[in-house]
């Protein structure tokens, strides 16, 4: 019985694409705490 | 796993893809009338665009942002090429579920522009930086929905740990 195939493991377009996501998610809470927008809306 | 039968997943993908697809034309078609309804300055165009993009955006880019998650699921998980095995398909995941929920948090910017130009006579002066940011919008998630197709077509190599796993498994003999 031979070995098991070993996991070749994640390819490289798939951490440049998390960084891109990630990347955006900061821009996004970025420009909300710029606006204050997590303070809410007071009257 | 069920696995559809080849004539079920054909007409399965037909729907994902005419959704999904429709998806970015509509996308598009928005994106025309929020450039229009910045740059123009007569009341009635403006006026006439925000009003159509509020329709355009409740009645056919949210129903077909939801058809793309559910028909999506279905071709996926309905055959061999599961929903978690391939990183190409998870990162369709991770491109049209939060494009959903960024769309319907600002569904209501797009609502109020359309209340803004139904109820003045000055819609432009009053839209402000709203104009600009549904154009932007627009943008992102024409950006969005071009990356989420080309993904579709290229299918970039590479499976997960769990899609690897679950291979293994198939190919080995109990």
């Amino acid at each position: 019985m031979g070995k098991p195939a070993r996991y070749p493991g994640t390819p490289r377009w798939v951490y440049a694409f998390g960084a891109v996501l990630i990347g955006l998610v900061v821009i996004v809470i970025a420009r909300h705490v710029l606006d204050g927008g997590f303070r809410g809306h007071g009257p | 796993m069920m696995v559809m039968s080849p004539r079920v997943r054909r007409l399965a993908l037909t729907v994902h893809v005419t959704v999904s697809v429709g998806w970015l034309g509509a996308v598009s078609a928005f994106l025309a009338l929020a450039i229009v309804g910045l740059v123009r300055h007569d009341f009635l165009i403006i006026r006439a665009m925000y009003v159509a993009m509020e329709i355009l955006g409740w009645y056919v880019i949210v129903p077909l942002s939801f058809a793309t998650i559910l028909t999506g699921g279905v071709s996926s998980m309905g055959t061999t090429w599961g929903l978690f095995r391939h990183y190409w398909i998870v990162a369709k995941l991770f491109i049209t579920i939060p494009a959903t929920m960024i769309l319907l948090v600002h569904m209501q910017p797009i609502g109020r522009a359309a209340a803004v130009v139904s109820g003045t006579s000055n819609g432009g002066g009053e839209l402000g930086g709203l104009g600009i940011q549904l154009v932007a919008y627009a943008v992102f998630a024409l950006f969005a929905l071009i990356a989420a197709t080309a993904l579709s077509v290229y299918k970039p190599p590479g499976m997960t740990r769990y899609g690897w796993d679950r291979q293994q498994e198939q190919r080995t003999p109990s």
